[in-house]
């Protein structure tokens, strides 16, 4: 591999932005330094390049009121992201016992015959109110959050030998309370008037829930550090009405993204210097988060979206350099990218009409497509068929114009990556369920 | 002012320098002690030219390479020429400082 190309892939550190406006004065810069038989960069110039690549592709603009915005972005993004973990390993087993589960695990700490059993379906718990709170669980024993209450005669000091000879690791006995730990149960004994037992059945929380949590708030930081990063730039870019529009949705957005921020770092301070950081406050984070994020979330992403949308795009300063694309490959990517936008819109245009049809009479009969398109009906019915049996066939052409006009042409090229796109998404969604019922109609 | 941006500037004072000129110059202005790797040069233009210190004054593109000339700016010339007043008024009370220590050490000889 040439020199150039090593500087070439070092320079992919940096976000595609600076390489289009300083890229190849930069590599030029690179080679000029370089000895006369150097073959391979330096490494102190290799981690150089990558580590201001990095910088650059994490920097927000300068000045403490944009460095606040990030900082509150990144910060929300690692609390939505972790909580986003949460909810998934919720999906992926069941947060509750079934009763009938609850009652058999009851049963092996008090055999009588339970007087009620109520779920306790909450998803969230409230805000942390101390070592007396209920989801308080000693470490060891973290329950997701919801619960099935049984409640059956019998005592505290029972319960607790007849689980410990079950084999269930069982807790100190505090205040006539002890939580006992098996596989992926974990229950809290109580007693009213040492007569009655209330068993609180929980699902376990899943050991690998800390360390994924940890790892969706790391990613979540960056992401939102990221996108902040490129949403303040656009703010940048804009002029007064821009700016104001952006304001408009993103001040509100911040105000309420450092609510829960604000609380979680309160709340991870306290627990970390009180009695230790347990998988049961990524719980009580989340129940802050979720009624915030629901406001602040979308209002941030407006902000976001009128600067990616909206923002005038700085003309590229760098001339380009690189070979031009013959005026051959220009003609065969603009006749491919119309080829594969016509096939597909056949296939949109039929499938719009379907359903414009199905909304109107239900499932009643939608009329003969001659009937309803007198007009182009053939020559819709020609694309159809056509872009069905050519349209992939035409990738042969599309793919290789791509691949050789890759970094060659800004709108041309991503044209015709998006018509190449539809080559391969509209037949799969032929398969679909509507996609069929569409088709049958149109070619019965 | 960092010690790369001062100079970076210096280097420029005199005439307009593309990136590894600016690299050449700041190495032997600064006695061989400083030298600019391409990473830490690019982002100090960048940092630059956004505070309108610098502009480009040409670009040569020959043979796929592209050698973007950067010139000072007005600010750009005010801004060193401050930061060497800085240095000098600095280094003035730093050298009358040892002067009268270096005299009392003689009074107290002698």
């Amino acid at each position: 591999m040439s020199l150039a190309r090593w500087y070439r892939l070092l320079l992919l550190a940096y976000p595609r932005r600076f390489r289009r406006a300083r890229g190849t004065e930069m590599l030029t810069t690179l080679l000029d330094a370089a000895g006369p038989d150097q073959r391979r960069p330096r490494w102190r110039d290799a981690v150089n390049v990558l580590w201001r690549g990095l910088r650059c592709r994490f920097a927000v603009p300068r000045g403490a009121a944009y460095v606040t915005a990030a900082v509150v972005c990144a910060l929300f993004g690692g609390l939505l992201l972790a909580a986003g973990v949460v909810w998934a390993s919720w999906l992926g087993q069941p947060r509750i016992p079934e009763p009938a589960t609850a009652a058999a695990v009851a049963r092996i700490a008090a055999p009588a015959w339970p007087s009620s059993i109520v779920v306790h379906d909450e998803k969230f718990s409230g805000p942390y109110t101390g070592a007396d709170d209920p989801y308080r669980a000693p470490h060891g024993f973290e329950p997701n959050p919801g619960w099935v209450q049984v409640t059956v005669p019998g005592t505290v000091a029972d319960a607790r030998s007849r689980l410990a000879a079950d084999g269930w690791e069982v807790g100190e006995l505090t205040n006539l309370v002890f939580w006992a730990a098996k596989s992926d149960h974990v229950i809290q004994v109580s007693t009213v008037d040492s007569t009655v037992l209330m068993i609180d059945v929980y699902r376990r929380v899943p050991p690998w829930l800390g360390s994924a949590v940890a790892v969706g708030a790391v990613v979540g930081t960056a992401g939102g550090w990221l996108l902040a990063g490129r949403a303040l730039r656009g703010f940048r870019r804009h002029r007064l009405g821009g700016r104001a529009a952006m304001l408009t949705f993103g001040v509100p957005g911040l105000i309420g993204a450092m609510v829960p921020v604000c609380y979680a770092a309160a709340n991870v301070i306290l627990a970390t210097v009180g009695d230790g950081w347990r998988a049961t406050n990524v719980h009580y984070l989340i129940g802050a988060t979720v009624p915030f994020a629901v406001p602040a979330g979308p209002a941030l992403l407006c902000a976001g979206a009128l600067a990616v949308v909206a923002a005038p795009r700085t003309p590229p300063a760098e001339p380009v350099l690189e070979p031009v694309p013959s005026r051959a490959w220009r003609y065969l990517a603009w006749t491919a990218t119309t080829a594969h936008l016509a096939f597909a819109a056949g296939w949109v245009i039929v499938v719009a009409i379907y359903l414009v049809l199905r909304s109107r009479v239900g499932d009643g009969f939608l009329g003969d497509p001659k009937d309803v398109v007198p007009w182009g009906h053939d020559a819709l019915t020609l694309l159809y068929v056509l872009g069905f049996l050519l349209s992939p066939a035409l990738l042969a052409v599309s793919v290789p114009l791509l691949v050789t006009g890759r970094r060659r042409v800004g709108v041309t090229w991503t044209l015709l990556l998006v018509a190449a796109a539809t080559a391969v998404v509209l037949p799969v969604l032929m398969f679909s369920p509507l996609g069929q019922s569409a088709g049958v109609w149109w070619m019965d | 002012m960092q010690q790369p941006t001062f100079f970076i500037l210096t280097a420029l004072a005199g005439e307009p320098l593309h990136g590894y000129g600016i690299i050449h110059a700041v190495e032997g202005l600064s006695g061989g002690r400083l030298t600019l790797r391409a990473g830490t040069l690019y982002a100090a233009l960048d940092r630059l030219t956004e505070d309108g210190l610098l502009v480009v004054d040409r670009e040569e593109a020959i043979e796929g390479r592209l050698r973007r000339y950067y010139r000072l700016t007005d600010d750009g010339t005010r801004a060193l020429q401050a930061e060497v007043d800085l240095m000098r008024a600095n280094a003035n009370v730093a050298a009358a400082r040892l002067r009268r220590a270096g005299a009392a050490r003689m009074a107290f000889l002698t």
